[in-house]
């Protein structure tokens, strides 16, 4: 039977169907990976960006409680200008990109960062453009779209206390 | 009509490709479906991790309650606890809290993902036995706010 398979033309279109069905599975295996990969990534930078927004919020908090001891008003509008709450939540942020292994992130896309003045709170937004380099490619593949792409975060976490007193 | 196959060459090429045709759609779905599993292992591994480090970072002597978070996630996300005899996840084993990491709280969560297609090897004549599961980590550091 195998000499007459080999002899025979009339059914050489089959191996090709069989390369292209095997080609378009592995293709689209390598698409969920890609895929999944990406919302891994994404869900990791936001699990740093929450770590980030939460840090800031507390260290906010805290040196307010400070300040209110030393009979100082209870004016939230005062952090905008206090850099220590927004420069622990960066660095918490950077410990845990670093320590989570993702390649080819540049920590230096924490792009705006505020403090808003009537209450504890932090907010991240993040834009991670060098992450997710595999889904890049595979819509470069595609869709021919451009080899960047944003994941962009906006995680405002409030103070775990109960929201302080507005004067 | 089988008469007729069986004595003519014409299609005869079929059968076999259509063989191998179906084992490979088979092996290739399976893997794709093996695939989206793993990653939502993953996926599930990485946001248990968060809420864990999270409980232990506010929460003073905190380490219980999050270590039996961690196996409240993961029944509520579905994910299986035992699989064919093995234990896929176990708090007292798979959930590291430490909470001296520096001026941070780290918690690390593995999870074992059981692969659907563990055999595959056999296949292809492999004759070492495959494990059933891989684990998956994930790590997260909240900063220690007690």
């Amino acid at each position: 039977m195998w000499k007459r398979i080999w002899e025979n033309e009339e059914g050489s279109v089959g191996y090709l169907f069989l390369m292209f069905t095997t080609l378009f599975l592995m293709t689209m295996n390598l698409l969920v990976f890609d895929i999944g990969k990406l919302i891994i990534v994404r869900e990791q930078i936001r699990s740093a960006a929450e770590a980030g927004a939460l840090a800031g919020s507390y260290e906010i908090y805290r040196i307010d409680e400070e300040w209110n001891q030393y009979g100082a008003p209870r004016d939230w509008g005062y952090h905008i200008k206090d850099p220590d709450g927004p420069n622990m939540a960066i660095e918490t942020f950077n410990k845990n990109i670093s320590q989570m292994g993702i390649e080819d992130f540049d920590t230096n896309v924490v792009q705006s960062f505020a403090t808003i003045p009537t209450k504890s709170s932090v907010q991240m937004n993040v834009l991670a453009a060098g992450g997710v380099d595999n889904f890049n490619k595979a819509k470069q593949v595609f869709y021919h779209a451009t080899p960047s792409d944003t994941v962009e975060f906006f995680i405002q976490t409030r103070s775990l206390f109960n929201d302080p007193p507005i004067p | 009509m089988l008469n007729r196959m069986m004595q003519e060459d014409r299609g005869i090429i079929d059968l076999p490709v259509l063989y191998v045709f179906l084992v490979v759609l088979f092996i290739g779905i399976g893997l794709i479906i093996d695939t989206g599993m793993a990653m939502i292992s993953k996926y599930d591994t990485v946001v248990v991790s968060r809420e864990t480090a999270r409980i232990a970072a506010i929460t003073p002597g905190g380490t219980t309650a999050a270590i039996n978070k961690a196996e409240e996630l993961f029944q509520g996300f579905g994910r299986p606890i035992n699989y064919d005899g093995h234990t896929l996840f176990d708090k007292s084993r798979d959930v590291d809290i430490n909470l001296y990491d520096g001026e941070y709280v780290t918690s690390t969560v593995t999870y074992r993902h059981p692969w659907i297609i563990t055999d595959i090897g056999k296949i292809f004549g492999s004759s070492s036995p495959r494990s059933p599961y891989d684990a998956v980590t994930a790590t997260t550091s909240f900063r220690r706010e007690w």
